[in-house]
């Protein structure tokens, strides 16, 4: 992964840019493609940081699945014992996963599979859509039933 | 994980399990001893009521529509329920209520309910402290 500052050219202000590559982690890529060469043509400071392994784009889905699975264990350890809605999904491991976007959304339905649970707030963020009726407010066995099914008609689980 | 190394109060002595897990209803529901819901603003709430008002007062209205009333201690009174609203940060975090007995009953999000002898014993840690008491004649 190669992360470098740049400036925006409309407002000036300082963003970070983030390059990944795959397959291979030597450097020698990003000078055969270009970009390090052409940042240093913009004068920006390129920071170097690479994996100690290889990411092949099997790996990269592994790297998905643990990771996800690393903050599910954690929100749910972390907020099992309470009612509020708002305070289960601020907690940071589920921004996180909200914030992996729409590569984690089968793993979510996987997990309403196997148990319901409040992932309809991190569903709802991410694909902007909610199929539950209004007769199934607040029953969260029916409401995980909708989205596992949602799930299924969009072909991203098993039917 | 053990109740108590979720409550900084709870003890093996000062309260009871009284059902099993389960996801189906919340402390709140189980306050207005509703068993088959999780009750959330602007999803399943008694009053109208915006999605994003997870505050204090939302849950005291909501507690209004149901016949409470503010009420100054969780002391027993003869004739009436009472309820213990606990808060954290501006935003509700659970609602006890008071058995006949003068012990209080709580639904601890999706784990189990419990009977606790004071309301000190579910305070602390993510649950914050009482901030209303209400009543409403049985």
């Amino acid at each position: 992964m190669l992360v470098a500052s740049t400036l925006c050219h409309s407002c000036s202000s300082e963003i970070r840019v983030t390059y990944n590559f795959f397959g291979c982690k030597c450097p020698s890529l990003a000078l055969a493609n270009g970009i390090v060469p052409a940042l240093a043509r913009q004068g920006v400071e390129a920071k170097q940081s690479w994996r100690s392994d290889k990411m092949s784009s099997t790996q990269v889905v592994e790297s998905i699945h643990e990771r996800f699975h690393e903050l599910r264990d954690g929100w749910k350890s972390k907020t099992r014992h309470l009612s509020n809605t708002a305070q289960i999904s601020l907690v940071f491991s589920y921004q996180k996963i909200i914030g992996m976007g729409p590569a984690v959304v089968p793993l979510i339905l996987s997990e309403l599979e196997k148990e319901p649970d409040h992932w309809f707030w991190a569903l709802e963020a991410i694909t902007d859509e909610n199929s539950v009726a209004e007769s199934d407010a607040g029953d969260i066995e029916a409401s995980a039933r909708v989205w596992v099914q949602w799930g299924r008609d969009k072909g991203l689980l098993a039917k | 994980m053990n109740l108590t190394d979720l409550f900084p109060n709870l003890t093996g002595e000062n309260h009871e399990i009284t059902s099993p897990r389960t996801v189906r209803y919340n402390c709140i529901a189980w306050a207005a001893c509703n068993t088959e819901r999780w009750w959330q603003p602007g999803v399943f709430w008694p009053v109208d009521s915006s999605r994003n008002d997870h505050g204090i007062g939302n849950v005291v209205e909501a507690f209004r529509s149901l016949g409470y009333e503010e009420c100054d201690d969780g002391a027993l009174e003869g004739g009436f329920e009472k309820l213990a609203l606990c808060g954290s940060a501006m935003m509700y975090t659970h609602a006890a209520r008071q058995l006949p007995d003068g012990k209080w009953t709580s639904k601890l999000g999706q784990l189990q309910d419990i009977t606790h002898t004071t309301t000190e014993a579910i305070e602390g840690g993510d649950y914050g402290e009482v901030v209303q008491y209400m009543k409403r004649l049985l």
